[in-house]
């Protein structure tokens, strides 16, 4: 399992509790990653300007900020240009992956999802380059 | 991360713990370096980072706590040691543990085996190890591991191959990976524990949103919120597991897309589904959490057994009720022939009696045959629905523990079974179980519970000397490796207390080779267990060491009388006497005494005194509360003891035992039967007495004026 990324430090914002936690558990307890957490979109902007995260993992629908808002957003800070983005959604039709990795985002994760290959899906979706 | 030929570093003022932890250390491979205060530590630290720093809690300038607080500010994980000369409070230890993240809270003086046998759970001898597997080791022994559940067995296989396997890189990294999945599945079955209990609010929430929108069927905000909200239930309850609550929200999320607030037409067929998919997930979700309360309680042991005796269709809600809420296994009669038949067929544990009921030889007459069929002072409690009239020392003599006039209800109800789960508890032996891991715990209780131990489960092991007061246990069992504090240390802290140094300890371990077991015993441990524990080695070596205390009650009762000894009277009536000076409670001492006891013999035949005396004390075990104390003072005389209750209430006591005593008839060697006179004698805490003896010397007293008036 090679990733052509080394991570360190994953960002993971969701407004929803209950899923922060489990996804938390899952990539916490089967790699080395350090998973920080945000509940908006606003706390995103402002964590992963500080952590300098080297993944952010989105979920698209949020109050207030929604995922692709706060992609543009991330996208503006300086140092997050490249940082890759991973979008997790419960709406995951074709149109609107395409749409999304338009926006940049490396791929989309589908809720619900396994919290035991959470991780192995998102480095998946990472060694696709 | 352990290094090679990293260091331990030893910090202390004193210069002979100094050279003994040294040479301990150095004797098993360790590189050490040592620091006679804070500043020399702090300057070894900057040199080089040690792979375990081993603290004093007193030294001078600078103490252990505070220099380790330093630490902490810039370096989170370096394993720290602490050494101190006093058994610390819980605060103080919750403090080391969780916020200075103190890896073993150890007792000085120090036992050399146990101190290197502690180490080494935290750090593995450097001697001839690849560093792989001294890095595996660390990454999940310097914590403990996640509360181990259901997976525990195989998890500690995974422990056994690890450490077979330690010289095997490949094979060390496919089992810790393996140790790490099973880990990471038992956190999230926890997480997904709790989110069940959520589960219905989170589905009421839907529920509620849904119904608003339908309500206002032309408010697009309202109809969004909802869609938000079913749209975020289908992500989480999937995830989490529960894909049909999540295929609900899924499908009740597509109808309200397709729901037009504009449209007039077609909208009632399409609200018509989403209430559909509502009532149905509602179901689900009921039935979900109703199998997940089940499943919670089947863990769960009745703690007492007890058979209410109560007239047919009296409130069995209630009492059914009750008795759930009291954890109790109850059963229903509704005739006192009915419940001689139940008793003598199965052993129960208590009994209730319902006043109203019907008997031919009265309640209180019932309450002594159903002892009698126990052949136990089982505790009863009565229920006076009816309101009749009885006088309180009735109830007492009777052996209620406890008394329900009026109004039944579950509340009451509960609570009475409770007093009585208390109060039979008072004769059973009792073993006190402190393992960190709830699941073992509750594991020990449902073994030894139903073989009539009561086990009281101890997760915290710091507060240990409380629980020992408190419950008084007559076997502890001791888990070894707990978090920041080994089983040996505590052991060691019971065996230097002089309440507690004879109560036997066995240790429940993973490590069972010869240096694990010589640990144990260097302790001052009385046996050990090896983990995983078996059902019937635990309850087997349990009994066997119980059994020296369990003979212990049997040489505590006297044989002649079948109550208890004059010295076990003595020092139980002391305990209970504390317990009512602490409580402001009144105590009631009675002495008993049998006329002409020393010519009984001669005046009709050998053992003629020994029947008398069997039979007094017989009487006096069917009839009066459990909790209540019977013993033998003198040849001729019985005593007891009821705390909270005056002289008054016991004269009443003994002329209702007097009338019992009235009717009995003893052969005589003669040919003819004869009767025998009881004196009675009473005296009062504290109004009479502050202790024991002059209790008892007053009521002894009081004997004497009264024979020499007559």
């Amino acid at each position: 399992m090679t990733t052509s990324i080394n991570i360190k430090q994953v960002l993971l914002v969701d407004d929803d509790l209950n899923i922060r936690t489990l996804a938390q558990m899952g990539l916490e307890g089967l790699t080395d990653w350090k998973v920080e957490l945000a509940g908006s979109g606003a706390e995103a902007v402002i964590k992963a300007t500080e952590l300098q995260p080297d993944l952010i993992i989105l979920d698209v629908m949020m109050p207030g900020m929604d995922g692709p808002t706060t992609l543009t957003e991330l996208r503006k800070i300086e140092n997050l240009a490249a940082t890759p983005v991973i979008f997790m959604t419960a709406k995951a039709q074709t149109h609107e992956v395409e749409l999304y990795q338009m926006m940049g985002a490396k791929g989309i994760i589908t809720k619900p999802f396994d919290p035991m290959t959470l991780s192995d899906d998102i480095q998946g979706i990472l060694s696709k380059g | 991360m352990a290094e090679r030929n990293s260091y331990i570093l030893v910090i202390d003022d004193d210069k002979y713990f100094r050279d003994l932890a040294s040479e301990l250390l150095q004797s098993k491979g360790y590189e050490v370096v040592l620091a006679r205060n804070a500043y020399e530590a702090t300057a070894a630290l900057e040199a080089k980072r040690p792979a375990l720093a081993i603290v004093d809690y007193r030294l001078p300038e600078v103490d252990g706590m505070t220099w380790i607080s330093k630490v902490r500010e810039s370096d989170g994980n370096l394993p720290i040691v602490l050494c101190t000369g006093n058994w610390c409070d819980q605060k103080t230890f919750n403090w080391l543990r969780n916020i200075l993240k103190v890896s073993l809270v150890l007792q000085k003086p120090i036992v050399p085996e146990l101190f290197l046998h502690s180490l080494e759970n935290i750090i593995p001898p450097p001697a001839n190890r690849p560093p792989v597997a001294a890095e595996a080791e660390q990454s999940f022994k310097i914590q403990p591991a996640l509360d181990t559940t259901q997976e525990e067995e195989s998890l500690e296989q995974i422990e056994r191959l690890l450490a077979a396997s330690e010289t095997r890189p490949h094979e060390l990294e496919r089992l810790t990976k393996l140790k790490r999945r099973i880990e990471t599945q038992n956190a999230i079955k926890r997480a997904r524990e709790s989110f069940v209990k959520s589960l219905p609010e989170a589905w009421g929430e839907l529920t509620a949103t849904v119904k608003k929108a339908r309500e206002n069927p032309k408010n697009l905000l309202l109809l969004q919120e909802a869609m938000a909200v079913a749209h975020k239930l289908k992500g989480t309850a999937g995830s989490y597991g529960f894909s049909k609550v999540g295929q609900f929200a899924e499908r009740i999320e597509h109808f309200l897309i397709t729901v037009d607030p504009q449209s007039d037409s077609e909208q009632e067929v399409i609200w018509a589904e989403i209430i559909r998919c509502v009532t149905e997930g509602t179901q689900v979700v009921d039935a979900i959490s109703r199998e997940q309360a089940t499943t919670s309680e089947a863990g769960k042991l009745p703690s007492l057994s007890c058979l209410a005796v109560v007239p047919e269709g009296g409130y069995p809600g209630p009492l059914k009720g009750a008795a759930q809420d009291a954890n109790c296994e109850l059963e229903m009669v509704g005739s006192s022939v009915g419940a001689l038949v139940k008793f003598g067929r199965q052993q129960y544990d208590s009994a209730v009696i319902d006043l109203a009921l019907d008997t031919a030889s009265g309640h209180f007459q019932l309450a002594r045959e159903l002892r009698q069929a126990a052949k136990r002072t089982i505790p009863l409690g009565f229920i006076n629905s009816k309101d009749e009239q009885h006088s309180h020392s009735e109830i007492v003599y009777g052996g209620a523990s406890v008394l329900l006039d009026g109004n039944v209800t579950r509340g009451n109800l509960c609570e009475a079974l409770q007093i009585m789960t208390v109060a039979g508890q008072m004769r059973k032996p009792r073993v006190l179980c402190v393992d960190d891991d709830p699941l073992l715990t509750s594991f020990v209780e449902s073994v030894l519970r139903p073989a009539g131990i009561v086990v009281r489960s101890l997760n915290e092991p710091i507060v240990i000397l409380d629980s020992m007061h408190e419950f008084q246990p007559d076997l502890v069992l001791l888990d070894v490796i707990m978090p920041g504090l080994t089983g040996y240390e505590v052991c060691r802290l019971l065996k230097s207390n002089d309440e507690w140094k004879y109560v036997p300890v066995i240790f429940l371990t993973s490590k069972s080779d010869a240096e694990g077991k010589r640990a144990a015993f260097t302790a001052g441990g009385t046996d050990f267990l090896s983990k995983p524990v078996l059902m019937d080695e635990l309850l087997t070596r349990v009994k066997a060491h119980l059994s020296k205390t369990l003979n212990e009650v049997s040489t505590r009762i006297d044989p002649q009388s079948k109550v208890l000894t004059a010295s076990a009277l003595a020092a139980e009536s002391e305990q209970l006497i504390n317990i009512c000076d602490q409580q402001s409670q009144v105590l009631s001492i009675g002495v008993i005494s049998i006329s002409e006891f020393d010519q009984l013999d001669t005046l009709h035949g050998a053992f003629s005194a020994e029947h008398v005396i069997g039979k007094l004390g017989e009487l006096l075990n069917q009839r009066l509360r459990a909790e209540d104390l019977r013993g033998r003072i003198s040849d001729s005389e019985l005593g007891i003891v009821l705390a909270g209750e005056q002289t008054e209430t016991l004269a009443k006591v003994f002329e209702l035992l007097k009338q019992d005593w009235e009717k009995m008839c003893f052969p005589s060697g003669r040919g003819k039967e004869f009767q025998v006179d009881l004196c009675f004698s009473t005296a009062e805490f504290p109004l009479e007495g502050d202790n024991f003896e002059k209790l008892k010397d007053h009521a002894l007293r009081g004997l004497k004026q009264r024979s020499a008036l007559s």
